[in-house]
């Protein structure tokens, strides 16, 4: 059945179920035949906006005047009150579930304001009990107890703030032992939803939120994980596999903004790289330390990435989405990077090495802009190639000599390619 | 969700789990200051404008050091058990500090801070915070600087290695009593 049709089949089954045409059951037999409604059904409106921080701002208002502290309330009192707001949380929740399980803003707005609640629960019997401050446990506790709405209810701002949530129970976890790498197994409990999201509809504004937060609650728990000696690497071989990742999946979104794993890995990507193109960034790495500090897990942490990166390599290859393998070069560079400052341990080869990396980079998305004629593109590749002529000028690691003759190397050179195209495009006219 | 009927028992019991997060730890801590053993325990002088963070106090100890045996390893932030005693006054001092909880007397359990001289260490207890009203906060504020040469004292219900804060107070009132007094 077409998804226009669908679409108008489920718009009438409330009405023929109130008019008594169909009972709920037959109702719900039809729902059932044929599967969940078509995206276009559930796009988030304005009213599911609306609905959700309508529902969002209660429970936090909420919780603030329970914040107060009524002094005045005995233990009973105060728990009474605590557990019917999670009980009258719970209600609106079922509510949903039982009678308004086709309007996305009664289920969104329900789940989270319930989300809510339980935090406040149990945030207002800490205080009423003096608890002392143990944030973790609270917060685990809570996300423990919400992440199944998700699932249950189907609502993305769960998911969301679940998100947010174990980012924030990452942060307060002191240790750097294994209590921290718990965080993962947390992620990993959303990526079915996700999964089944971005196969009905990935490029729905839903959908690219939630990419985007969970790219980026991924690269912050990252970044807490542990030290990482070897993170020149790992950072490269995480952007650049994020970037096939959206190259992969997400090659066909209308805009940028609906592009996220192609943003965050592009953009990763090219910032490691000029901030690598310094030689300080370089200059206090002994590499044998380094080598011999890293552990065991973080070798086979890059091992790993780097033989997923070439599986998604290949995979792109065979879909022919290569237009240039330099953007995802990036990790080839870096490890360049690191045998060449084996043999000079200055940092200026390594560095030397990146500013080439990036004027090879800027110079072909130029040219792809230009074959393309595709003017972003070639306001990229012209804009990162300002930004390495500008740093590399007032880059005073290279003396005056060398970084004048680079530069008027390189200025012939575009002047020769000019003169040799211009001399092309001639002979064709004529 | 094909199958609502399984959606739906999946969300009571979701439901269920949820209610009896809050409802445990009602029950434990009311359980605790019910039936748990009283201790009263001298609040330290400190810097107000450091004490008090928004709505709640947050407490020192004057007795915050004991003993340990010299066949016990401790190592800083290592969860310790802190055997209590009372002194002729009826306050709480710590008359050891070890890995395991004691045999028999009451004991709280606490994280190891520092070692200091004569073989004492230092450790953190675990009821630290005292939450108010939030328009009398900066009254307390006034009211701690006051006694903050006097120093007051806080009284804790103490089970199974457990503490819950009771009250605390400013000379022989309760704060709150002290702060409507004025």
């Amino acid at each position: 059945m077409n998804k226009m049709a669908l679409n108008w089949l489920y718009s009438q089954l409330p009405e023929l179920v109130d008019k008594g045409v169909l009972s709920a059951e037959t109702a719900e037999r039809i729902r059932e035949y044929y599967g969940p409604p078509p995206a276009g059904l559930v796009r988030w409106t304005v009213m599911t906006v609306f609905g959700l921080i309508g529902c969002v701002l209660l429970g936090l208002g909420i919780i603030l005047i329970l914040g107060h502290n009524w002094d005045r309330l005995d233990h009973l009192t105060r728990l009474l009150i605590s557990l019917g707001l999670l009980l009258a949380a719970q209600g609106a929740a079922a509510l949903a579930l039982w009678r308004k399980k086709d309007s996305v803003a009664w289920r969104e707005g329900a789940a989270s304001f319930l989300m809510l609640a339980v935090g406040a629960s149990i945030a207002l019997v800490g205080q009423t009990y003096h608890l002392a401050d143990d944030f973790k446990t609270f917060v685990l506790v809570w996300m423990l107890l919400s992440w199944p709405l998700v699932y249950l209810m189907d609502a993305k701002s769960v998911a969301g703030m679940y998100l947010v949530g174990i980012t924030a129970w990452m942060a307060s976890v002191q240790d750097l032992g294994t209590t921290k790498q718990m965080v993962w197994a947390l992620m990993a409990v959303l990526l079915p939803y996700y999964g089944r999201l971005l196969k009905t509809d990935r490029y729905s504004h839903s959908a690219v939120v939630l990419s985007w937060m969970l790219i980026l609650c991924f690269y912050i728990c990252f970044h807490m994980s542990g030290e990482k000696h070897l993170w020149k690497l790992l950072y490269s071989l995480l952007f650049s596999a994020t970037y096939f990742v959206g190259l992969l999946w997400f090659g066909d979104g209308e805009r940028n903004w609906k592009q996220p794993f192609q943003a965050v890995g592009l953009l990763g990507s090219v910032g490691m790289a000029y901030f690598l193109s310094f030689k300080m960034s370089w200059s206090n790495v002994y590499l044998s330390p380094v080598l011999a500090d890293a552990s065991r897990e973080e070798c086979f942490l890059a091992l790993g990435l780097a033989l997923l990166l070439a599986g998604l390599a290949i995979l792109l290859k065979k879909r022919g989405l290569v237009r240039t393998g330099l953007n995802g070069a990036l990790p080839v560079v870096v490890a360049g990077g690191y045998w060449l400052h084996s043999l000079n341990q200055s940092g200026m080869y390594a560095a030397a090495l990146l500013s080439f990396y990036l004027l090879g980079l800027s110079i072909s998305l130029i040219w792809q802009g230009a074959r393309e004629t595709r003017l972003g593109l070639l306001n990229l590749g012209m804009m990162m190639l300002a930004a390495l002529v500008l740093l590399r000028f007032f880059d005073f690691n290279y003396s005056f000599i060398v970084r004048g003759v680079a530069f008027i190397f390189l200025g012939l050179a575009f002047l020769i390619v000019n003169w040799v195209m211009s001399r092309r495009k001639k002979g064709v006219e004529q | 969700m094909k199958n609502s009927k399984v959606v739906r028992g999946i969300f009571i019991m979701l439901a269920l789990l949820q209610l009896s997060v809050p409802l445990y730890m009602a029950w434990r801590w009311e359980d605790i200051l019910q039936t748990g053993t009283a201790y009263q325990w001298r609040t330290a002088p400190v810097d107000p404008n450091d004490a008090l963070r928004g709505r709640y106090i947050d407490l020192r100890f004057k007795e915050t050091k004991g003993p340990v045996k010299s066949s016990d390893e401790i190592h800083q932030g290592q969860t310790v058990y802190a055997l209590l005693g009372k002194d002729g006054d009826g306050f709480a001092y710590i008359t050891g500090i070890g890995p395991q909880p004691p045999a028999a007397g009451d004991y709280v359990e606490a994280r190891a801070g520092y070692k200091t001289g004569g073989g004492l260490w230092s450790i953190t207890l675990p009821f630290k915070r005292f939450y108010l009203r939030e328009d009398l906060a900066p009254e307390a504020e006034k009211a701690y600087q006051r006694s903050a040469d006097k120093g007051g004292k806080v009284t804790v219900k103490i089970k199974n290695g457990m503490g819950v804060i009771e009250q605390l107070y400013i000379g022989e009132q309760s704060i709150e009593d002290y702060l409507r007094g004025r």
